[in-house]
């Protein structure tokens, strides 16, 4: 009787012990998932400015990025947006 | 505020117009929700006006509001982001050759990809040249956090356009902990 109270109390032991361990491995999982959500890299990094890319494949990626940007910047602005301003700047100066 | 003021105030729009549109256009991915987003940014910084401090960034405090509209009219709207008939794509002027056109599209296809986190957080560091610090304000996030979504930006598309060095992505590789529910 004695022997299986102690097994017993081994047993509440090893239990608390296992319920530890997986509410640690828990909130490390939240953790990870958190930092994931929170800056974008899975809590990988430190959120700075270095970036694993090379800088060939990082220079490529900018000088598409900037003739995409430049092609839009480009485009003809269209007549009702002109208008706008003029028409905004217009209506102040008669009041 | 006086004539002049305005005046040299619808002249600063003027001025920033085109930068406007290159980033409502590249959010909206529809040339008439981009005119219609810039359009309403440009009244509502109109009717604003007074709440801008002259000598400070007109671009960023321009940026900062069609940003907001933009979110705002797409919780409202569910507005379309995706380039579903290829009209971004297709109206792009590509200076160069054949080969050129063909980069040219491939990134525009990879960009459309991105997050919206993530486009804006590369025009505005990337095309625009806002600092971190700038961008992130523009934002409402850390500036850890922009640099980490610019990063992201160029891993995911380096991924897409098959340069080396793409970014890990944990959410690919998390393994639940045994044991864990």
């Amino acid at each position: 009787m004695k022997l299986t109270n102690e097994a017993m109390k081994w047993g509440a032991v090893v239990e608390i012990d296992k319920k530890d361990q997986r509410d640690t491995a828990k909130m490390n999982m939240v953790q990870i998932r958190r930092d994931s959500r929170l800056d974008g890299t899975g809590g990988l990094t430190d959120g700075s400015s270095s970036s694993p890319l090379a800088p060939e494949a990082r220079d490529l990626i900018g000088e598409q990025l900037r003739k995409h940007y430049d092609s839009m910047m480009n485009a003809p602005i269209p007549d009702r947006l002109k208008d706008l301003l003029t028409s905004l700047a217009a209506s102040e100066t008669k009041k | 505020m006086m004539d002049a003021a305005n005046s040299t105030f619808a002249e600063e729009l003027q001025r920033v117009l085109p930068n406007l549109r290159a980033f409502a256009r590249s959010l909206c991915r529809s040339a008439e929700q981009a005119d219609d987003l810039v359009q309403e940014t440009l009244v509502k910084a109109w009717n604003k006006r007074d709440c801008f401090a002259p000598g400070s960034n007109l671009r960023a405090w321009l940026f900062t509001i069609l940003r907001n509209t933009y979110l705002s009219e797409r919780r409202k709207r569910r507005w379309e982001v995706q380039d579903v008939d290829g009209e971004a794509a297709s109206q792009v002027g590509v200076r160069g050759g054949q080969h050129g056109h063909m980069d040219m599209v491939d990134f525009q296809t990879a960009f459309a990809a991105l997050s919206d986190d993530q486009k804006e957080a590369l025009l505005l560091v990337g095309a625009e040249g806002f600092s971190y610090e700038e961008a992130a304000e523009m934002c409402g996030c850390a500036v850890g956090t922009m640099k980490s979504r610019v990063n992201r930006a160029r891993g995911k598309l380096s991924q897409a356009l098959g340069l080396e060095g793409g970014m890990y992505d944990i959410e690919e590789h998390i393994v639940p902990v045994a044991g864990v529910s």
